[in-house]
């Protein structure tokens, strides 16, 4: 039987918007744990709260709800006695600008970004994956603003990323 | 140095990750069952509050134990609500309990209307919960359901929820029509079964309805949920699909 033949009124709605995020919030998933297997457990279990409160979040901003689940419930499981631990130890560099290879850079900054601690890791995803500001990111994670500045200079710093300039780095954040 | 253009892009391209599809039934499943849970966990909060006070001021009075409860009804015939079923005053519901005079071991089965309070479904303020009466007069609460798009008043049928197993108890095939329906009929795996009724007592126009368990069971495929006022006539259907799960 279909999903759609299953639905009540409004899953319709619900089915189009899991369809169309469900690659990204497991993306960002993967970025935040490291382990596909988790990626999509996590993301499955974000789409599932989200469908929860579908009746509460269709008409507001359903995917802020999902981004903001799916980082707590990663957040939610770091916290728990197994977890792993931040190391300073980068992976060796990639090769130099003039000759990288797009694919090795690109492995080289995934694994780069697994060092980094989880709330590091968390902040760099919302921040640079998901494209949020500074500002939502504090909100969605419940820090303050110097908080969240503080984690994504030290990660990009880490990651070796040039801190852009601040016009570039804050023109989106509303004031 | 990278930049974080190098790092956008490396996230957003991670060559050792590629997104698989997800079972969006199983999601669905999952958090529809989460959001029961959820009203549930509200509802008996409310129940243990009213109960509080009921017994603060004592006032409580516990109800006899259910004497063998209402005969089941014959189809499309309505059944009486049982106006004595005080204890329910102590789990928050509004107006008679509803016997089927079905009965799962030594517990009747019931159905009553409970308050729903939730910010995010303004039009609906009550929701119809499946349960059982148990021998001390207490009631279950196995499953509330309540519409969850628009008005709950709005004509035509609503939160009509299919049979399923909760904690081990099967719990009946409900819902609610909002109008004048006299019958009701569904097609379970392509054969018509009627359903039994009961007007609610706050609101005659709300129709409690409920399928025998031997003639409409879990595994059943349900459609065409159908309602009929006293001439026959086919009334707005509203939402007739079935919640799963």
């Amino acid at each position: 039987m279909s999903v759609v033949g299953l639905a009540r009124r409004g899953d319709d709605e619900f089915v189009e918007f899991a369809s169309a995020n469900s690659a990204r919030l497991q993306r960002a998933a993967y970025l935040m744990t490291g382990d596909r297997h988790q990626a999509e457990d996590a993301a499955q279990a974000a789409l599932v709260r989200v469908y929860a409160a579908w009746g509460r979040v269709r008409r507001k901003d359903p995917y802020a709800y999902a981004r903001t689940v799916l980082a707590n419930l990663i957040t939610d499981q770091w916290r728990r006695p197994i977890r792993e631990y931040a190391t300073e130890q980068l992976p060796e560099r990639p090769v130099p600008r003039d000759v990288a290879d797009d694919v090795t850079r690109r492995r080289w900054l995934i694994s780069a970004l697994q060092t980094l601690s989880p709330r590091e890791r968390t902040v760099v995803v919302l921040r640079h994956f998901f494209d949020i500001t500074e500002v939502d990111v504090a909100r969605e994670l419940n820090l303050s603003l110097g908080t969240v500045k503080s984690l994504n200079s030290r990660a990009l710093a880490k990651l070796r990323v040039s801190i852009p300039s601040p016009r570039r780095a804050e023109s989106a954040v509303t004031p | 140095m990278n930049d974080v253009e190098d790092l956008r892009d490396a996230m957003h391209s991670t060559p050792d990750f590629e997104p698989r599809p997800l079972d969006l039934a199983v999601v669905m499943a999952a958090g529809g069952r989460l959001r029961r849970r959820r009203r549930l966990a509200v509802g008996a909060a409310s129940g243990f509050a009213v109960l509080a006070l009921l017994v603060g001021g004592a006032q409580f009075v516990r109800s006899g134990p259910a004497d063998g409860g209402t005969p089941v009804a014959a189809a499309s015939d309505p059944v009486v609500s049982d106006p004595t079923a005080t204890a329910a005053r102590a789990n928050d519901t509004l107006g008679d309990v509803i016997s089927t005079g079905l009965r799962d071991d030594s517990a009747e089965r019931v159905l009553y209307v409970v308050s729903v309070d939730l910010p995010e479904l303004p039009e609906v303020q009550f929701g119809i919960v499946a349960g059982r009466r148990l021998p001390g007069g207490s009631l279950t609460n196995d499953v509330l359901a309540n519409e969850t798009e628009g008005s709950a008043r709005a004509a035509g049928f609503h939160a009509a929820q299919a049979g399923m197993n909760v904690n081990g108890v099967r719990t009946l095939t409900f819902g609610y029509y909002s109008g004048a329906a006299a019958r009701i009929t569904v097609l379970a795996d392509g054969k018509p079964v009627d359903a039994h009724h009961a007007a609610w007592s706050e609101d005659p126009s709300i129709i409690i309805f409920w399928f025998d368990p031997e003639q409409v069971t879990p595994d059943m495929t349900l459609k065409s949920l159908t309602a009929y006022d006293s001439n026959g006539r086919t009334l707005p259907a509203g939402d007739n699909r079935f919640g799963i799960g």
